[in-house]
């Protein structure tokens, strides 16, 4: 870690999606909260981050503009993957849905991240199914999401707005 | 690479040839729309590293600047990583990102 320290680099450690205890037998490190400010604890430097998923934070039942507030404030979110989720029990059932029409309030994480003055990547991924891409000839779906380029610019278009109300306000 | 003036920019600078003479602009419409940079996020997507200059055109076309892919095999490279960067760059567009 401090030799990415000295070069300028810095480590996202994804969170477990779905945020489960155990996967193949092995105890997982990053499915609770605890887990995320337990990493950033180990080696205390900005090189040592994590990747924000505000779906996933959703998924844990956590606020994902306090848990991007404690994260930011550190200096350790190193990238982010920008996603809705509905969820009707933390951690064990919920949905993917389209960016607007989750529980996550997006437009809220964005303005937390502007106002941070976060510079690195947000990646609004996993879009969502759309006919338009299903029903082209020989569509490889995007996983996971299981959409394709229409609803990549969907989400892109989404994420832009959001950043540019973000920007403005 | 094409040396045409992708999609977004055309139709930028083909409005603003337009409209400039003939509408007034005020204070505010200098300063929108508010766009990425040195201190704000960017916006960025998932691809392949062979990605060619079409895939590349797709992204740039919805104003996507900024990629991320799985990295080449360990231990990386940086005569590979270079490249890698250097060839996206020719393409219009910055490798934010590597996974491992």
């Amino acid at each position: 870690m401090p030799v990415a320290e000295a070069a300028g680099v810095r480590l996202a450690l994804h969170p477990n999606d779905p945020p489960v205890p155990l996967s193949r037998g092995s105890q997982q490190i990053m499915a609770t909260l605890d887990g995320w400010k337990k990493l950033v604890a180990i080696v205390d430097l900005p090189a040592n981050g994590i990747t924000f998923d505000c779906g996933v934070t959703r998924e844990l039942g956590e606020d994902p503009v306090a848990v991007c507030r404690w994260f930011g404030e550190r200096d350790r979110i190193n990238h982010v993957h920008y996603r809705n989720v509905r969820v009707r029990q933390a951690y064990v059932d919920y949905t993917e849905v389209f960016p607007d029409e989750g529980q996550v309030d997006m437009f809220a994480v964005m303005k937390e991240l502007v106002r941070q003055k976060y510079s690195r990547a947000i990646y609004p991924e996993h879009p969502r199914a759309l006919d338009a891409d299903r029903e082209l000839p020989g569509f490889n779906p995007y996983y996971p999401g299981g959409g394709g380029y229409a609803g990549l610019v969907y989400n892109v278009a989404y994420a832009k707005a959001m950043l540019q109300a973000a920007l403005s306000g | 690479m094409s040396q045409k003036l992708p999609r977004r920019s055309f139709f930028g600078a083909a409005g603003a040839f337009a409209l400039t003479p003939s509408i007034p602009r005020s204070e505010a419409a200098t300063d929108w729309p508010p766009g990425e940079g040195k201190g704000t996020p960017k916006l960025c997507l998932g691809t392949g590293a062979n990605s060619d200059e079409k895939q590349m055109r797709r992204f740039r076309q919805i104003g996507i600047d900024h990629v991320l892919m799985g990295g080449p095999p360990i231990p990386w490279q940086e005569a590979e990583l270079r490249a890698l960067v250097e060839r996206f760059s020719t393409g219009g567009l910055a490798v934010a990102n590597l996974m491992i």
